[in-house]
């Protein structure tokens, strides 16, 4: 009976904690964190039910995000709930001043951190969450978005927070961010995925197209298929490729990149006859060409502008420790010197029907 | 003799004993009967005719009355017994004849029971649909007719001072534990209580190792459940005026099987069977778990539904704890009534449940839809089980782990599962532990357990 009596109090007094009540939480689903003259400044996206769902945008100003985000809590008159958070929109100036906005979600014990982080030029910093608001919010459009980009372009790489924390701590590898921009159409603003950016060490910005997004992911393993179009003779044809494997190989002091996929051909144009293996083996000879020159120019920029996105510096430090000192010199700065090379292998697995 | 004077003075206050006074010559047997339980047709038929008979046509000296009974009347069960069983018989609806110092009892019960009928509450679709009645005899007879085993034993005893209701332990010999055997009828003759009205009575008085709430005595209407629990070594215990039969030792895996499952596929047997886990779940967790989800463990829930959540709750002026108290305890209410209302008035009940739960509660804005079908999901998982002493430990259970969600949310929860796996870990039914086949896990043959379903009893040699 006392050992019972000692069970209920020991409860009664853990009573409380953490208690609150679904209808006095506000949901925060999307931020915006830019930073100026030592100050945050942070439009966030909230999500209100009171007798309908509301989606309302608030900017507040602070010397930290803290302060912020209690700035935030007083306009909305309620607890925030900051684990649904799914965007987190970053400026120029936060990702070049390189200050410790993380901390704060990585400290928060209800952030759930599986946020994706995207980069926004100036220019629409204050459009991004306003639009959509009658439907669920920016935010969570911005994430159907980028997963539909994902499963059918591949042009656009998704960022997850904890993928950046691993970029912005591990050796030899950069973080680059999906590039937000606002489009007009047909008198309408549209949210669109457009090129991937990066910032090398000298603060200057970095950016692939889509183009190069695409073979970008191919060659870290983001995707499994994508579609390109390949030119041959005047006319081109577009090959889909599938199950994309990328692997890499460093010895004697050569980087090696090795790509080995699977094509089907979804269009042709070109003049060669597809029923003699010859014209399968050049078709697959040309596409491996294509690739190959794609993904060098891809490697040329990571070394002309000194910024490993692809990550060759992380995998030499996790197989060969020894071969450079990443901790007291800039891997970046000896990325023009390393050996990369590039090896493409498509099977044409199917050229489809042939019609006469 | 004493006895005729005891009865003659009986009649003040007992004005259903008839005394009848039959001359023969300068004989007289007195014809005693209590008319309230006794046939005066079976009376009138073969004792008073034949009385009669022989009054008129021979009118000689017989120097045994029993012997005469023998030679001249047919078919009737009749017994020698002492001047002090005469109030017993009398009571169980026998016709006590006297003459000399000889009392003879016949048999002459008259039918105060109803028939056999379907079991009220074990529905069946499949199977047989015959039921226990109050009759004794009967009830032997329906498992009798099942079992056709010389090996079927029966052990009759006496309970209650002031009932005197005879109570049978049935069990197969050749199969039972012997000890649990022996332990069992030890502790049914050392019941000293004045009354026995029902197969309950006994199960209190028997049951004193479990201090828990979770049932180690089942009780059954149906006569085909009782001859297969016989038939798997288990000891069933009838009682005089009940339509209840006890089965012990009872498991918690006893609870999950239903006879339906003896005449359906084994494929969709063990389908259930998981249906009827899940159920257990539901209807224990589910109150708990939207509880700790709307409170404390918001994160848990996808964006969607919590905001669809949070909309659903945003008229709404109570507590979420509170909000699932009201309408728990309003469904208590109804379930309660329900099972007290005469079946004229049920439908109207039903309505008003449905409006009250339903329609008006939410309309008014002091519940949240949502609470609403949790509540019905619970309510309707619980029905899975019918049995009246596991609904009391689901429902104690189920308010329990409430509480401890609201206190401390999901954390609460685990807590709360694991004091139930704990307590149930912890007893033992009649020596064998409850959870027997989860724990200890037995190692059967596999096709035998996939026969017998979960419940695994070694029809063998009674090794439980």
């Amino acid at each position: 009976m006392k050992k019972l009596i000692i069970v209920i109090f020991s409860i009664l007094i853990l009573y409380g904690c953490d208690y609150i009540e679904i209808n006095n939480l506000v949901i925060i689903s999307g931020m915006l964190i830019d930073y100026k003259d030592n100050n945050y400044y942070i439009t966030s996206q909230i999500i209100e039910n009171e007798n309908e769902t509301k989606i309302k945008v608030y900017k507040t100003k602070g010397v930290s995000i803290e302060e912020c985000l209690t700035e935030l809590s007083k306009l909305s008159n309620k607890d925030l709930f900051i684990s649904h958070l799914k965007v987190i929109i970053l400026t120029e100036s936060t990702i070049k001043n390189k200050n410790d906005y993380q901390d704060y979600f990585l400290r928060d014990s209800k952030s759930k951190m599986n946020f994706y982080v995207y980069y926004v030029d100036d220019k629409y910093k204050d459009e991004v969450l306003n639009i959509y608001k009658d439907n669920k919010g920016s935010a969570l459009y911005i994430k159907d978005l980028m997963e539909f980009n994902n499963k059918i372009f591949s042009s656009s790489t998704p960022l997850s927070f904890l993928d950046l924390i691993y970029k912005q701590k591990e050796y030899g590898i950069d973080e680059i961010y999906p590039n937000l921009v606002v489009k007009e159409n047909n008198g309408e603003k549209v949210l669109y995925l457009q090129n991937i950016i990066g910032f090398n060490q000298n603060k200057e910005k970095i950016i692939l197209d889509d183009k190069d997004g695409i073979f970008y992911n191919m060659i870290t393993n983001n995707i499994q298929k994508t579609s390109i179009n390949i030119p041959c003779d005047n006319k081109d044809f577009t090959i889909s490729l599938n199950d994309i494997k990328t692997s890499y190989k460093w010895n004697n002091n050569i980087f090696n990149i090795n790509v080995k996929t699977n094509g089907k051909l979804s269009s042709y144009e070109c003049s060669y006859n597809l029923d003699s293996v010859n014209s399968t083996k050049k078709i697959s000879s040309i596409v491996n060409t294509f690739i190959k020159r794609n993904i060098n120019d891809i490697v040329k920029i990571s070394v002309n502008n000194k910024i490993d996105f692809i990550g060759i510096g992380n995998y030499i430090y996790r197989h060969d420790t020894d071969y450079f000192n990443f901790k007291n010199n800039n891997w970046n700065n000896k990325l023009d010197k390393i050996k990369i090379k590039v090896n493409v292998d498509t099977t044409i697995t199917s050229i489809g029907e042939m019609r006469k | 003799m004493n006895i005729i004077n005891e009865l003659y003075n009986s009649k003040e206050h007992m004005p259903d004993l008839q005394i009848k006074e039959v001359y023969f010559g300068m004989n007289k047997i007195f014809v005693i009967n209590i008319q309230s339980v006794s046939s005066s047709e079976q009376s009138n038929n073969f004792i008073l005719n034949y009385l009669s008979d022989r009054s008129l046509f021979k009118n000689e000296i017989f120097s045994s009355l029993k012997k005469d009974i023998c030679n001249y009347i047919p078919s009737i069960s009749f017994i020698e017994i002492k001047e002090s069983d005469v109030f017993n018989y009398l009571f169980n609806g026998f016709t006590i004849l006297i003459y000399k110092n000889e009392i003879i009892a016949f048999e002459t019960k008259a039918l105060l029971d109803r028939s056999i009928s379907e079991p009220s509450s074990e529905p069946t679709i499949k199977g047989p649909k015959d039921s226990f009645n109050e009759n004794y005899n009967t009830n032997i007879g329906l498992i009798r007719k099942r079992i056709k085993d010389k090996n079927l034993y029966m052990n009759e005893l006496t309970l209650g001072s002031k009932t005197n209701t005879k109570i049978c332990i049935m069990y197969m010999n050749d199969i039972v534990d012997k000890d649990l055997l022996n332990d069992t009828i030890n502790k049914i003759k050392e019941i000293k209580t004045d009354k026995i009205l029902d197969t309950y009575y006994i199960k209190e008085l028997i049951n004193h190792e479990n201090k828990s709430i979770f049932p180690t005595i089942k009780s059954t209407e149906k006569p085909d459940t009782i001859a297969k629990s016989l038939t798997e070594g288990k000891i069933c215990i009838l009682s005089e005026n009940s339509n209840n039969v006890l089965i012990i030792p009872t498991f918690f895996v006893d609870y999950f099987y239903n006879d339906e499952d003896n005449y359906q596929k084994s494929f969709f047997t063990y389908f259930v069977k998981y249906i009827r886990i899940l159920a257990l779940y539901i209807t224990i967790f589910a109150p708990a778990i939207y509880l700790s989800l709307t409170t404390y463990d918001q994160q848990m829930l996808p964006t969607d539904l919590l905001i669809n959540f949070s909309l659903q709750r945003s008229n709404v002026p109570f507590p979420a704890i509170v909000e699932l108290l009201i309408l728990m305890i309003t469904f208590e209410i109804l379930y309660e009534a329900d099972a007290l209302t005469p079946t004229s008035r049920g439908t109207s009940l039903s309505i008003l449940g449905a409006l009250v739960l339903g329609d008006a509660a939410v309309s008014a804005g002091i519940v949240s839809p949502i609470m609403v079908i949790v509540v019905a999901l619970t309510a309707i998982s619980s029905i899975f089980f019918s049995y009246q002493d596991f609904q009391s430990f689901i429902r104690l259970y189920r308010y329990l782990i409430m509480i401890l969600s609201c206190i401390l949310g999901m954390i609460g929860i685990l807590f709360g599962f694991i004091f139930l796996i704990t307590n149930l870990c912890s007893i033992k039914s009649f020596g064998k532990p409850f959870l027997i086949t989860f724990s200890p896990i037995i190692h059967k043959n596999k096709k035998e357990l996939i026969k017998n379903g979960l419940l695994t009893q070694n029809t063998n040699k009674g090794d439980i």
